[in-house]
């Protein structure tokens, strides 16, 4: 019965993170349709090239041994 | 993860931030000296010598040229960033609690307390490329009657609005041009201890007394997600790189001294920014943290506490290569 349970409650938080998570790129992807037209003039200002993953900077951390 | 403790600080930290390259991390604390250090080894740059009060904020530009400052001493100061000369004192008549550069630097903003006969205001400057042209505040921002105090003030999207946190918990969004109330939310019920924006500008996270930290959408003041906790939230930074949120607080000061390091409360928590769990616990400090900030890259995170000491921790390779199932 435990387990069954366990088994339950483990779909239904898989389920709430396929939701959120869907949820989430859909929201991003508004936003990055809504705020497409400064895209330039962001990364002017800001001195980035990228909003996020990959985002280079001059002197990047190096993982220390 | 093996920290860099930065031990040069004799009082509490208060804030901490990164430059645009993230080679460098100013940090302010109770202790009136404003402090650079090398991020990558923890290396003390140099300090900024002039004030006289605890320091509340601190601010670097794009160019990382110019640093402001501000403090209980009435005073917030423009320094030379990478020779610590003193540029310009705007002086007040009350605590300056919050300042930041507008992006592309031309312009900047200062918010001071309410005082006897002072409401607490958003003071904007124009940054001059010489110095010896500094001029005072050309502009302010004044609470309306009936609201509560600034507690921080950041730039909005590329420089048209500010966004500003209230002792009440609220959250205003003022247009920058004409100072005119945009929007505003009521969602926290206590001070709104810190506000770091998304990369993209177009979210941002808010860290309060009232435990909470709320992820709210920018455009519409709509909260996009929720991280409750037990404890007063004085910082919450989003990570550059990964799906993530970090929290840090603890409790009131007057609280420090009869809770157990053990107890669990000085950590810095990993929540998983779309699904709102925790995920992980990083100890160190032995009080309150009260000021964090991701490396712009998104490979590190810079704490700083109510014990002193700035912690710089380099995250595992493991970090960057865990996923969730349902995250594809």
């Amino acid at each position: 019965e435990d387990s069954l349970l366990k088994t339950k409650v483990s779909r239904e938080i898989v389920e709430r993170r396929k939701k959120l998570y869907k949820e989430w790129k859909e929201y991003r992807a508004q936003c990055q349709e809504k705020y497409k037209k400064d895209k330039a003039l962001r990364y002017e200002l800001s001195g980035y090239e990228s909003d996020g993953e990959g985002r280079k900077v001059e002197k990047d951390v190096e993982y220390v041994e | 993860m093996r920290p860099i403790l930065l031990n040069g600080h004799t009082r509490s930290l208060t804030k901490i931030k990164y430059n645009r390259e993230g080679d460098l991390l100013f940090s302010v604390s109770k202790d009136h000296t404003p402090t650079v250090w090398y991020s990558h080894n923890g290396e003390r740059l140099g300090t900024y010598e002039g004030h006289n009060g605890t320091c509340w904020d601190i601010d670097v530009n794009g160019s990382t040229t110019r640093v402001l400052t501000g403090s209980g001493d009435n005073t917030c100061r423009l320094w030379e960033a990478l020779t610590g000369k003193e540029l310009h004192v705007f002086e007040t008549r009350s605590a300056v609690r919050s300042v930041a550069f507008a992006f592309g630097d031309e312009e900047a903003i200062f918010v001071t307390d309410a005082t006897m006969g002072n409401k607490s205001t958003i003071h904007f400057i124009k940054i001059a490329e010489n110095p010896q042209e500094q001029q005072g505040p050309y502009k302010t921002i004044i609470v309306n009657d009936g609201e509560s105090k600034f507690s921080i003030a950041r730039w909005g999207y590329l420089n048209k609005t500010i966004v500003a946190g209230h002792d009440d918990g609220t959250i205003s969004i003022y247009d920058a041009e004409t100072g005119k109330l945009l929007r505003k939310a009521k969602d926290h019920t206590s001070t709104i201890q810190d506000l770091q924006f998304s990369t993209d500008l177009s979210y941002f996270i808010t860290a309060s007394k009232d435990t909470n930290s709320f992820i709210y959408d920018y455009d519409t003041l709509k909260i996009l997600k929720r991280y409750p906790t037990e404890r007063p939230v004085n910082s919450a930074a989003i990570s550059p790189l990964k799906e993530h949120i970090i929290l840090g607080g603890g409790q009131d000061a007057m609280s420090v001294t009869t809770t157990s390091v053990t107890a669990g409360k000085f950590e810095v928590r990993f929540f998983h920014k779309i699904f709102q769990e925790e995920i992980g616990r990083v100890k160190g400090h032995f009080g309150p943290i009260n000021t964090l900030a991701f490396h712009p890259s998104g490979k590190s995170f810079a704490s700083g506490g109510e014990d002193g000491y700035i912690r710089i921790h380099h995250l595992d390779p493991d970090y960057f290569t865990f996923k969730y199932d349902e995250e594809e």
